[in-house]
Formats: structure tokens, C-alpha cells, sequence
């Protein structure tokens, strides 16, 4: 064995021989001395908050990357299985009888080139907005710290999106009037949340809940899957565009991505549940209620997902991020639909 | 026709008050001289105009717009006297603005609160519900008495014992130390010698509450608040006796055996029976404490009051679960702590005074949350008397605050120093480190139309009475 010392000796020092270094003996004193100011000192006031100045508007530039390529692969993708399957359908039918197969492909064609007009529209006036990605890392940084005296840039920026909007004016008024100098950041952004936000958030929500109704009975009611998809689409671009217009803002980029990716989501559901549901009932025996039900669910699940689109437009659109306690939960639009659908069958049953 | 109705038909109703959660007792209280009295009518005036006001945003249920108007209502328990809210007031809103008398007992205001109901449950049976909010004031000596019931008359003392060897207390104990040394203690008790001593001790306490010292931890607490009742009572006429030897004997007579029976009786006629008629029945505790003035005083203060509040908090841990629990029962289940007076620093110091707070309570914050009693640390200024602004002095811009100050009528800005987060050393605790100002109350235009300014009364109420709509 080799008896070899790993370890250091403890050392002991004679304090009266050797002397210690002079900082470690003293303590230093870190701190600012108080100060009385001289009676002819200038003020700069905390009201300064209350008068927002104009600020040019940065337009976020697009930036191609992977995602995007993806994106589009997975829509070029989805568009092929929807052309294919409406072929199919349409083919169906002119077996049958010629007139009802031009009537439907007149029909379906009509269908499809009004939806995409519109959705069109929307997706133009979404484009029209601002971008809010700068100002909820902005507002992060407020919530998260302590400090105090560094919102009033931010709320201008903030005013300054809502300055052309009657419906908010009086908030905004009580939110500087209840505002006082010795609220801190965190508090400022609360009370802006408690007092503006608060309202829209509300308003935002009952969009996304009736969106997501109309999406759930519609994808119901339709047989063909490029009919589900069509209206899920157009539904879905319109919930964005009103709860993007409703914010005043449009999701920056990586939100928008988000929002993409979703939206392609959805559309892959309604497209695929549509065929489930039409193997479900080949499988099921074809039975009205079976067709039913399966009809339902998939109504329902288009629903849910319309939802989740909304709550993530709420989430990207909200200049001030939401906070863990305000977040709109999906759990509970889920409920509300679940509930809504049950009670509209019950209607249509008695 | 009503007669089968039990007598106390009043008492019933009450009860059904209580049980429907529609009653609630705050009880504040302060280490000496932390504006108490400001706190309460700065609370109710609130409350009062928090229909018109915008003061509240925090405060949840005002803000939500659920309130329905609030009124002082007569008390119910006529045997304390009335918060004479209408006085303090006038004063706090006279021309030239004064700050109220301080109260120096017990004295109790209610307040009917109508609100828009907001539970599920309850909505149905009536929307609009009402809340009694009983403010109870205290001096907070009066609860600094509690930890006595613990202690045996030779425990006690050797705590005092204790404390008086540390200065200030080594010079400031040092007439009635030498006082009490000289007497023998198994001599036959000699009435005048007994007055004697308790006045040198009661002369001790009072200067050691004197601003120049700025102690908090005194006990008995009836020697320097005695309460309208107990003035001058021989009841009063104790203090605790310096070494006292382990094999001293009680034979009824001797001087230690007279001062024994006297702090017995003391704990027996006053102590116990404001914390059977009074204490028991509170539901919120507001502690206020004035953290700045034990900054610009001495480290020996702030660690007075440190010692002072932890031992209110031993108190309400006691309360729980040991003695004093099992002997009246204790219903309070909230606790705020708060550091008064935040006006008179400027607001990015806010969170560092808090913080501070929450270190200096650590230890007994963590018992008695254990407890299940909720405790919470706020800075809190009842009426704020200064602005807050930005200045460029000597090239640095630096935040500031600006106020009248009590003495003069030049206003006066200034940046009061920097409050520390964390416990200093005493070697840091220097002089020259803090400079803070009384202020006066300011001048309002508007004082009954929109409520007074404050800094966090909206998160105390919040903390204190939010869960009650």
C-alpha cells in the first residue's frame, strides 16, 4: 500500500504573527449615503407616464428558414390527399349519374373558391397589424424583476397600439389614474392587465369559444373531407383575424409559426377524422347512430383543436404575456363545447 | 308573543353572522409609535370612499367593482371604548393637515361592508352580502405580555436579568439595578421599598422606549401603556428582582415573596382576562412596526425589535397548539407584518424593505406557518406624505422624494439612503447610513371625494380581508 497523504493538513496561524490582509480585517461599507438636495434642484416627474409620445412602428421582416420549408411540404402534402380524396368523391358520383356528379363539382368548386376568398381577406387584414413580439419579451423582463421606474417607455409603445380605439380609451384613462408613483413595475403591469387587458382577454375568449362551436358543428354536419378542411380553414383564419384585431396586434414570427403549425394540425384532423369516421362506419355497420357518433366526436375534436388555435393566437396577440393565474385554460373551453353540443342535440331531439 | 325566543336573540344573530362568515375582527396592533391610529383611519376612510376612489386596484373586490358601499355601524362590544375615527380624520383633513392623537388603550370601530356575493353557493340565497369588519386597536405592549404566561416569576426575571447586561440597557437599568441589589430580598416586604423599585423599573422601561433608544421589547407591557383602567393600580407595583437564588423560599411575607405574588396576580387579572375577552375572539392580525426608525437609531434597537416581533410570533405559535390555546382557544389565522411608514423611502427601495422584514423574521415565520397561520410581510405607508421623483444631482440621477417636512414649511426632497436586503453587521450599522424625516400629512383638495393616497393598503386589505367576499 502506498501510504501516500491525500489530504492538506489543517494549518493553524499565530493571528499575532502574521497579518492578514487589510480588506479582509475591515468591513467595507458599500452603501449610497442619503442625500438632502438643494432646494433649486429640477424634478423630472413619474406623470411624464400619462402623456405618451408617438414612437414609429417597426415592422417585423419575414425570415425564410427550415420551418418554413416544412410548413410548406406538409401543406403541398395535405393539398395532394385532399385533391386525391375529392377526386375520388366526385368520381364516385359521376359513375352514378353525370348531372349529379357536375352538380356536386359545380357545387364543391364554388364552395371552395368563396372560402378561399375570404379567408383570403382575413389573412390580409391580419397582415395589416402590428407585430407584438419585442413588446412581450419587454414585458417579461417587467413582470419577472423587481425594479421599479422602467415601465413608462414600455406602456407608451403599448398606448400607442390602442391610441385610435374608443372602446378602450376609459380603460386606459383608469389605468393612469389609479397608477401612482409608488407602484412598482410588477404592479404596474398588473394593474394594466387587471384594469385594459382584462376586458379584451374576456371578449378574445368568448370568440374562441363560439369559433369553436360554429367549427365543431359545421366539420359535423359535412360528409366530405375537403369540405371539413375548407371550413376548418376558413374558420380558424377568421378566429385569428378577430382575435388579432381584437388585441390590435398580430403574432410576430415565431408565434405565427406556432399558429401555422397548428392550423395545418387541425386541418390534418378534420381531413384524416372524416376518413376514420367513414371507415368507422363501414366497420360499424353503417347504422345512423353510429355514423352519428362518430360524427360527433369528430366534431368535437375539430372544436377542441380551434380552441387550442385561439387560446394560442390569445397568447401570441397579448402585448403584455399572460401571467401563470390569467392564462385561459383549454380545459374549460373544452367543457363549454362538450356542454354546448350536448344541449343543441338535446334541443333538436325534443 | 315572543317570549320563547332565548334572551340573547342578539348574541343568536351574531352567531348566525359569524358561522356564515359574514363577521370578521381585525385586530392591529404596533411596537410603539408605528402610527396605529393613521393605519386605522387611513383603512376606514378607504373603505369608506372606495366606491368613488381608483386607490384600491388591488384590493379585489372594490376593484371588481362588487362594492356596494361601506358604513361605521355602532360596536358590539360596549365595554371598550370607541375608535373615534370622526376626530382623527378632521385632524388628518384640517387646514393645516395634523396627524391624529395617538390612542393609548384599547378601542374597537365596525364597519358594515355590502358587497355583491360572488359565491356559487350563496348567490342564490342573496346576492348582495354584508360584511362586519370589527377593527380592534391595541397597544402592542399589551401583547408582548402574552410569553409571560409561560414564564414562572424566576424565569422572567432571569430573562430580564439577561437582557440588561447588553447595552443599552447595561447603563440605562443601572439606577434601579443598584436600587434592588441593596434590598433583601427575605426581609419582610416593606410597601414603599415595593413602590420604590417598581417605579425606578417602570422609569427604565419608559426610557428605554424613548425615541433616543427606540426599544421595543418591554415588559410588562401595562408599565409604559397602562391602559385607561390600570393607572397607578398597585397592581402594577413589580419588577423583576436580579439573581435571584435557587433556594429562595416563599414564605408569603419576604419582599421576593411579595413581588412573586404580585407578578402572579398580574397574569391573573390582567393578562388573562384581555386575552379571554379580547384576543381570543380575533380573527386577523395586523402587527405594524416602524423598521426605519430602528435603522437610523441603533443596531441594539433593531435587534430589540427583531426579538420583540419574534416573540409576538412565538406568542401566536403558543397559540396554536400549547398553553395558551388549550386555555381560551385562539382563532386567528392570519397574520401581517408590516413595515410602516414606506413614504418616507423612495419606491425602488420598496422591495429591499420587505425583503428585509422577511429576514428578520425567518425563524419564527417558518414555525408559524407550520402552525397552519398565514403570515404575510408588506411595506405599507397608511397616508403617503411625499412624492416620488427623478433628479440629476452632481451628474447622477438619482430617485428622491419630496415632502414637507414636520418641522419648517419649506418643502424638502432627498434621497434618505439605501435600505439593505439583508441583516447588516453591527459594525455597519453606521450613523450616517440613513437619513429619514418626519413628514406632514399632505394637503388634498379632494380628501372626501377620492380616498387618501397610500402605498400597499390595498395588498394589506387584500391579504387581510379578501377571502371574506
Amino acid at each position: 500500500m502506498d501510504n501516500t497523504q491525500t489530504w492538506t493538513a489543517p494549518i493553524f496561524f499565530d493571528l499575532d504573527k502574521i497579518n492578514l490582509e487589510k480588506e479582509e480585517e475591515q468591513i467595507i461599507l458599500d452603501y449610497t449615503p442619503p442625500v438632502i438636495l438643494p432646494e433649486n434642484v429640477s424634478f423630472e416627474n413619474y406623470e411624464a407616464l400619462a402623456e405618451p409620445t408617438l414612437e414609429p412602428i417597426n415592422l417585423s421582416h419575414s425570415v425564410i428558414s427550415p420551418w418554413l420549408w416544412l410548413t410548406g411540404t406538409l401543406g403541398l402534402f395535405l393539398g395532394l390527399m385532399l385533391l386525391v380524396n375529392t377526386y375520388q368523391f366526385i368520381f364516385q358520383q359521376y359513375e352514378n349519374n353525370f348531372f349529379v356528379g357536375s352538380l356536386f363539382l359545380i357545387l364543391i368548386m364554388v364552395i371552395v373558391g368563396i372560402i378561399s376568398n375570404l379567408s383570403w381577406q382575413s389573412y390580409q387584414k391580419i397582415q395589416s397589424l402590428r407585430t407584438v413580439s419585442d413588446l412581450q419579451k419587454e414585458g417579461n423582463t417587467l413582470l419577472t424583476s423587481d425594479a421599479y421606474g422602467n415601465t413608462t417607455p414600455y406602456f407608451n409603445k403599448i398606448v400607442n397600439f390602442y391610441a385610435d380605439r374608443p372602446d378602450i380609451k376609459d380603460r386606459l384613462e383608469l389605468f393612469y389614474t389609479t397608477l401612482n408613483d409608488s407602484h412598482q413595475d410588477r404592479d404596474v403591469c398588473k394593474l394594466f392587465s387587471n384594469i385594459v387587458l382584462k376586458d379584451i382577454d374576456k371578449q378574445a375568449y368568448q370568440i374562441v369559444n363560439q369559433r369553436s362551436k360554429e367549427t365543431a358543428l359545421m366539420v359535423m354536419i359535412s360528409q366530405i373531407a375537403i369540405l371539413d378542411a375548407i371550413l376548418t380553414l376558413w374558420r380558424n383564419v377568421r378566429l385569428i383575424r378577430d382575435v388579432s384585431i381584437l388585441y390590435g396586434s398580430k403574432p410576430g414570427f415565431l408565434g405565427t409559426i406556432a399558429l401555422i403549425s397548428s392550423l395545418i394540425q387541425n386541418l390534418i384532423y378534420a381531413d384524416v377524422s372524416e376518413m376514420v369516421a367513414e371507415g368507422m362506419a363501414e366497420i360499424l355497420g353503417g347504422s345512423v347512430l353510429s355514423i352519428m357518433s362518430a360524427q360527433v366526436a369528430q366534431g368535437i375534436g375539430s372544436g377542441v383543436l380551434t380552441a387550442r388555435l385561439g387560446l394560442q393566437t390569445m397568447k401570441s396577440c397579448r402585448p403584455l404575456p399572460f401571467t401563470d393565474k390569467e392564462k385561459p385554460r383549454l380545459k374549460k373551453v373544452r367543457k363549454e363545447l362538450v356542454i354546448s353540443l350536448k344541449s343543441f342535440f338535446e334541443k333538436k331531439a325534443a | 308573543m315572543k317570549k320563547w325566543l332565548p334572551r340573547s336573540s342578539t348574541t343568536l344573530n351574531e352567531r348566525i353572522n359569524r358561522t356564515l362568515d359574514k363577521q370578521v375582527k381585525l385586530a392591529v396592533t404596533g411596537l410603539s409609535r408605528s402610527g396605529k391610529t393613521v393605519f386605522i383611519t387611513s383603512l376606514v376612510h378607504q373603505l369608506l370612499h372606495g366606491l368613488q376612489a381608483t386607490r384600491l386596484p388591488f384590493f379585489k373586490m372594490v376593484n371588481n367593482g362588487r362594492l356596494r358601499g361601506t358604513k361605521v355601524m355602532p360596536q358590539p362590544d360596549m365595554h371598550i371604548p370607541a375608535f373615534r375615527y370622526d376626530l382623527a380624520i378632521e385632524q388628518l383633513c384640517g387646514e393645516p393637515p395634523a396627524w391624529p392623537q395617538p390612542t393609548n388603550g384599547i378601542s374597537e370601530i365596525r364597519l358594515a361592508i355590502r358587497y355583491l356575493s360572488n359565491n356559487p353557493l350563496l348567490k342564490h340565497f342573496s346576492s348582495i352580502g354584508t360584511l362586519y369588519v370589527d377593527i380592534i386597536d391595541y397597544p402592542g405592549e399589551w401583547l408582548l405580555d402574552l410569553p409571560l404566561l409561560e414564564l414562572s416569576y424566576e424565569q422572567w426575571s432571569a430573562q430580564i436579568t439577561q437582557l440588561c447586561k447588553i447595552e443599552p440597557r447595561l447603563s440605562l437599568s443601572e439606577e434601579w439595578r443598584a436600587f434592588i441589589s441593596q434590598v433583601d430580598l427575605n426581609t419582610e416586604a416593606d410597601s414603599a421599598i415595593l413602590r420604590q423599585a417598581s417605579e425606578l423599573y417602570t422609569d427604565f422601561l419608559h426610557q428605554c422606549k424613548s425615541p433616543k433608544y427606540g426599544l421595543s421589547l418591554l415588559q410588562p407591557g401595562r408599565f409604559t401603556m397602562p391602559g385607561d383602567d390600570l393607572k397607578n393600580a398597585p397592581l402594577l407595583e413589580f419588577c423583576p428582582l436580579l439573581n435571584i437564588p435557587e433556594d429562595m423560599k416563599d414564605d408569603g411575607k419576604s419582599f421576593y415573596s411579595q413581588m412573586k405574588k404580585r407578578y402572579e396576580s398580574y397574569k391573573e387579572r390582567v393578562i388573562k382576562p384581555f386575552y379571554k375577552e379580547h384576543f381570543a375572539s380575533f380573527d386577523r392580525q395586523i402587527v405594524l412596526a416602524d423598521v426605519l426608525k430602528t435603522f437610523q437609531t441603533s443596531y441594539a434597537s433593531f435587534v430589540d425589535m427583531r426579538n420583540a416581533i419574534n416573540m409576538v410570533l412565538e406568542s401566536f405559535q403558543y397559540g396554536k397548539s400549547g398553553l395558551i390555546n388549550k386555555l381560551f382557544g385562539l382563532n386567528i389565522d392570519k397574520i401581517l407584518f408590516a413595515a410602516t411608514k414606506a413614504d418616507h423611502i423612495t419606491p425602488d427601495q420598496l422591495p429591499n424593505l420587505e425583503n428585509f422584514l422577511q429576514n428578520m423574521l425567518a425563524t419564527s415565520h417558518n414555525n408559524v406557518i407550520f402552525e397552519g397561520v398565514h403570515t404575510e410581510t408588506l411595506a405599507l405607508a397608511a397616508v403617503k406624505c411625499t412624492q416620488a421623483a427623478y433628479t440629476i444631482f452632481e451628474g447622477k440621477r438619482i430617485s428622491c422624494i419630496k415632502g414637507m417636512p414636520v418641522v419648517g414649511d419649506k418643502p424638502i426632497a432627498l434621497f434618505p439612503g439605501q435600505i439593505p436586503t439583508d441583516i447588516l453587521m453591527p459594525e455597519q450599522w453606521v450613523k450616517e447610513r440613513f437619513h429619514f424625516i418626519d413628514f406632514k400629512p399632505p394637503r388634498l383638495a379632494n380628501i372626501h371625494g377620492s380616498g387618501l393616497p397610500h402605498i400597499r393598503l390595498d395588498r394589506a386589505l387584500e391579504f387581510l380581508l379578501g377571502d371574506k367576499f
